[in-house]
This record gives structure tokens, C-alpha cells and sequence, in this order.
């Protein structure tokens, strides 16, 4: 009878502490998540719009420096002719009227290129800039501790396909990109 | 004979019922009047009402308030003696558009001011200040029905003051010349930003939010 109250007590014991053992370590854990950051950015509404927006800006700057270009190519004809008719005044007024488009053109040529770069690193950094503020939020909905972003340098070696919450992030992102 | 008194008797009813569906119905539908401004005021800054819109971006917040036509109109004449012919008259001038009030500034927790991040010297200020009062209008639009509109008027406020933060003023008139076109759809505002990389911030205004402000009585 003593034997079996001990048995019974020390069950009771030993349930106890795994009950407790198992609260303490599900505290502890973490909830993680990674993201493929490459798809994300590929796939999400802002990079999309942003992408055809700067197509679009570098359609109107290649119309632009193309009639510039063909004008050029008008006054190199001029100048052609100029030198064929010998009319040396006229071709001297030519050529230097030539040569100081022409360096305008390469000016512009020049601008373009550097205005180009920037459009295009101004916009990426919004997109990312926005990413980062839904991924943190999406986090925090969605109760995760950690969220690791895996680049194409490969950052995060191997991840569950479980973890993987890409498309959650995707819809969220997408969804908030929108305004809702 | 019966059956034509039951018959008439059911009409009857059938009748006040809808009768009384359309009155209940017009009552609710009606927006609420409010003669407290204060009250009113605060049921125009509470997000819940679904008049204003927030977000952060890269420490960077965003805070768009609808401003109707009674806001515009009481704090036109609110210092002034005019008759109620008057109120409505500017009330019904505001009404020809839709104004909305951008406010850009640090997110919370966050304090610098706006016109000075990431500005190294005067030159830089004087290029900041020109682009928040001038080029802000071309970033700025409203979707409606799939048709984009741009702002007639852009107005930069408070560029003097010792805030964090600086206000920009958006009107916005449809082509045939009212706003009431506007309001009957949801609304994306879209500002698309070039000062501090936060790319396109888009913010939905819902068509019932914009229709059921209440009426200030002043």
C-alpha cells in the first residue's frame, strides 16, 4: 500500500517536471523564418511598377539623345556638302558649330548615363527600403522571432521548406504595396 | 368580398412595411451631424474612421488626412461673423474639390527634421526645399475608377516652422469640375517618393469613409 502511494507519488513528480521541463523549452524556441530575398523582390508589386516607371524614364532620355544624335548626323551631311561646294566660310562656320554640338551631345550622352544609374539605384533602394519595413511587420503579425533573408550569396545554407515564408511575405508585401 | 378585404388589407401592410424599410433605411444612410468641433475634429483625426492614413518607410512617416469640405469651410470662417447663406457658400466652393493634408516627417521614436536628412550643406537645403514646394506635385496622384489624377494645387506649409515635420496640402478637381465624381469610388492616393527612397506609397480611401463624414453644424 506504502509502495504504491510512493509509485503514484512519484509519478505525480515526474509528470510535474516534464510538464515544466517542456513549458521552459517551448518558451525558449524560437520561431524563424527565411525569405528568398531574389524572389521577393522579382515578384513584388513596388519592383514591378518601378521597373516599368524607369523603362519608360529611359524611353523619353533615348527619344531625346536620338533626334540629338540625328541632328548631328544633319550637320555632318552640311558639312559634307560644304566641303564639296568649297565653300570654305561656310564650312569653317560648320565645323565649329559641328564640334560644339557635338560636345553638348556627348555632355548629355555623359548625364544620361550617370542619371540612369542613379534612377536605378534610388529606385532599387525604395523597393528594398519597403520590403524591409513589411518583412519586419509581416514578423511581427505573424509571431516570428527571426526572419532570415537568404541573397544570392547564399547567407542562409540550408533552410525546411517549412520555414520558407517567401509567399506569405509576397502576399502581405503585395497587399500592403497596394494600400490596404 | 372576404378575400378582396384580405387582399386589400395586405397590400396595406405591404406597403407601410416598405414605407417604413425606406424611412429606417434613408435615417441610416444620412451622415451624422455634429455641432461640437471638437468632436468632429477628433472623429477626423481617429484612423478607425478610416480618414486618415499612416505608414513607415526607412524611419520615414507618412500621414494623409482627408480634409472635407465643413473642416475647410469652419476653418476658413471660424474667426469671422457671416450669415449661414455664407457658410454653405463656402461650403459648396470646397466641395468642387477634394483636399487632402500629407504630412512627411520622422518616424516615432526617430527625431530629425525633415528638410535637413541627409542634407550636408546650404546648397543641398535650398535644393530640398525646392523640390518639397515645387516638383512634390508631379509625385503625387489619385486612382479612381482606373483614371489617374493629378493635384491642381500643391501647397507646402509650415517650411518655416520649428516642427520635425512638414505638411504639404493636395488639392485634387476632376475634369468635369467636381469632386463629388471622386468620392463615389475608393481612392488610391499614390505618392511616389524621390527625396528619401521610400519608393511608391499608395493609400486606399474608402468611398463609404469619404461619403459618411459628418455634417458640422457652425
Amino acid at each position: 500500500m506504502k509502495n504504491t502511494g510512493n509509485m503514484a507519488l512519484l509519478v505525480c513528480v515526474a509528470l510535474i517536471a516534464y510538464l515544466i521541463i517542456d513549458k521552459v523549452k517551448s518558451a525558449s524556441a524560437n520561431k524563424i523564418g527565411v525569405v528568398q530575398m531574389d524572389k521577393l523582390v522579382y515578384d513584388f508589386k513596388g519592383m514591378k511598377e518601378a521597373t516599368a516607371k524607369y523603362s519608360d524614364k529611359m524611353k523619353q532620355w533615348s527619344g531625346k539623345s536620338d533626334s540629338l544624335e540625328n541632328c548631328l548626323k544633319e550637320m555632318y551631311n552640311q558639312i559634307r556638302l560644304d566641303s564639296l561646294n568649297k565653300n570654305q566660310g561656310k564650312l569653317d562656320g560648320d565645323i565649329r558649330a559641328f564640334t560644339v554640338f557635338k560636345r553638348s551631345y556627348m555632355e548629355y550622352l555623359q548625364n544620361m548615363e550617370e542619371n540612369a544609374a542613379k534612377q536605378d539605384k534610388e529606385m532599387t533602394l525604395g523597393v528594398i527600403n519597403q520590403l524591409n519595413e513589411y518583412i519586419k511587420e509581416y514578423a511581427k503579425n505573424e509571431g516570428y522571432d527571426v526572419i532570415l533573408c537568404n541573397t544570392q550569396q547564399q547567407s542562409v545554407g540550408y533552410a525546411k521548406d517549412a520555414i520558407d515564408v517567401t509567399n506569405g511575405v509576397l502576399e502581405f508585401a503585395n497587399n500592403k504595396y497596394d494600400g490596404n | 368580398m372576404v378575400i378582396n378585404k384580405q387582399m386589400k388589407f395586405k397590400v396595406l401592410n405591404t406597403k407601410i412595411f416598405v414605407i417604413l424599410a425606406i424611412s429606417v433605411f434613408s435615417f441610416a444612410c444620412k451622415p451624422k451631424e455634429m455641432e461640437d468641433s471638437n468632436m468632429y475634429m477628433n472623429f477626423l483625426a481617429n484612423p478607425e474612421n478610416g480618414l486618415v492614413k499612416e505608414k513607415v518607410v526607412a524611419g520615414i512617416h507618412y500621414k494623409i488626412k482627408y480634409l472635407p469640405a465643413e473642416y475647410l469651410a469652419y476653418n476658413g470662417l471660424k474667426d469671422k461673423a457671416c450669415n449661414a447663406n455664407e457658410k454653405s457658400e463656402a461650403i459648396e466652393s470646397y466641395d468642387n474639390s477634394l483636399t487632402f493634408l500629407l504630412n512627411i516627417g520622422p518616424a516615432s521614436g526617430q527625431v530629425f527634421d525633415i528638410t535637413r536628412l541627409g542634407v550636408n550643406n546650404y546648397e543641398e537645403f535650398a535644393e530640398r526645399i525646392e523640390l518639397m514646394a515645387f516638383e512634390a506635385q508631379n509625385w503625387i496622384s489619385i486612382t479612381a475608377n482606373e483614371k489617374e489624377f493629378k493635384p491642381t494645387i500643391v501647397r507646402l506649409e509650415n517650411l518655416n516652422a520649428m516642427e520635425n515635420s512638414r505638411n504639404l496640402i493636395v488639392v485634387f478637381n476632376t475634369d468635369k469640375g467636381g469632386a463629388k465624381d471622386l468620392r463615389t469610388t475608393d481612392l488610391c492616393f499614390t505618392y511616389s517618393d524621390e527625396m528619401f527612397n521610400t519608393g511608391t506609397n499608395k493609400f486606399i480611401f474608402k468611398s463609404d469613409d469619404l461619403e459618411n463624414v459628418p455634417v458640422l453644424k457652425f
